[in-house]
């Protein structure tokens, strides 16, 4: 099944094990041009159709929504029932070594102007894998909204936002600090991203 | 250095009354004179999933006094310190809530210096109890706030963003009980 959604390259997990375990600062993987163009393109689509709501704490400022099991769309259906079903967790399994096999968390988010996520960890006990799936379009660094990671309170790795680029992580309390840097200019950062979690 | 309006008495006695009911106020116009803040060197304090801001201690007695004998008027409490945390935060400072850092019974004051400032900039004060905010202080040019305290009280800066550009907002922050 996989093979309908993930570019052939991604289907050979053995070389991306390799790769997500020596990634530093924690283990890491960028995966640029992931899901066949067609459908995330129609997925990328549907999402805009989506009621989006202004969230913001001491952490975050965004527009966000729902998490996806609760869309009515068929695209958005046929998105979170591939990520959420077995195959694709065993596909992550196989990439990472980390058992995720429960339930999944998954939203869409907009970033604007001055939108942020501040430096965090993530911790909830059963969060094992982070991800985010990119999906906007010419964004430069300039615009920024990258994905940076910490290591001794200094980034040391940041990762931009470019279509259909999925990034997983490892989650690991007290240890996988990350942050989306502010977006600085009019042009809007989207992305679905969540966390596979533990049973 | 104080406005003179703030030791009268009626008016001491309607402040306290706000104070008591509402838990906090905001003070306006409260020095008469332009508070120099010569020869201050900001240190950068940066912990990336708590703060970011630039700190300096500002050591000024006349200062300190008048503020004291303010406090004591108004409070009743005997303010101890010998120096006073002055802080600035710019574009891309900020403070996370902390769950380790558990807040006590008393009264937090805030100084205000800032000279410009915008709603869109962030930076404003947010004081929270059960996950819910009941109060936000936005900068406000010569002003003193007066929030009254409890452990169950959480507290941040709000993150300054790039519309902000060089502006800063400047205050002194201190706690007495």
């Amino acid at each position: 099944m996989l093979n309908n959604y993930i570019v052939n390259k991604y289907l050979n997990t053995r070389k991306l094990n390799l790769k997500f375990i020596k990634n530093k600062p924690f283990s890491y993987l960028v995966l640029e041009g992931f899901f066949k163009d067609n459908f995330i393109s129609d997925v990328t689509s549907e999402l805009l159709n989506e009621k989006f709501v202004f969230q913001e704490s001491d952490l975050f400022s965004f527009k966000q929504t729902n998490d996806l099991l609760l869309s009515k769309n068929d695209k958005i259906k046929e998105f979170y029932n591939l990520i959420n079903s077995k195959e694709f967790k065993e596909y992550l399994f196989n990439i990472t070594g980390i058992k995720a096999f429960g339930k999944i968390d998954s939203s869409c988010f907009i970033y604007s102007n001055g939108d942020y996520l501040l430096p965090h960890d993530d911790r909830l006990e059963k969060r094992k894998i982070a991800y985010v799936l990119n999906l906007s379009k010419n964004f430069t660094k300039l615009d920024c909204g990258s994905l940076d990671f910490f290591s001794a309170n200094k980034i040391v790795k940041s990762i931009y936002p470019k279509f259909n680029t999925l990034t997983i992580f490892k989650v690991i309390t007290g240890k996988t600090f990350h942050q989306v840097s502010e977006v600085l200019s009019d042009k809007k950062r989207i992305s679905i991203a969540g966390w596979f979690n533990d049973k | 250095m104080i406005n003179k309006v703030y030791f009268n008495k009626e008016i001491l006695d309607k402040i306290k009354l706000v104070l008591e009911k509402e838990g906090s106020i905001q003070l306006n116009n409260f020095f008469d004179t332009n508070i120099k803040f010569s020869k201050i060197k900001f240190r950068k304090k940066y912990l990336p999933h708590s703060y970011s801001y630039s700190y300096s201690k500002f050591i000024d007695k006349e200062f300190i006094n008048y503020l004291s004998d303010f406090l004591f008027i108004f409070l009743d409490k005997k303010l101890r310190n010998r120096f006073l945390g002055l802080f600035s935060f710019g574009y891309g400072d900020y403070t996370l809530l902390n769950d380790k850092f558990k807040t006590k019974n008393g009264y937090k004051i805030i100084i205000d210096f800032t000279n410009y400032w915008h709603d869109d900039f962030g930076g404003y004060h947010s004081f929270l109890r059960k996950n819910k905010e009941f109060l936000r202080l936005k900068p406000k040019n010569n002003s003193i706030s007066i929030i009254k305290l409890d452990k169950n009280t959480r507290y941040f800066v709000k993150y300054i963003n790039n519309k902000a550009r060089k502006n800063k907002i400047y205050f002194i922050d201190l706690f007495i009980n």
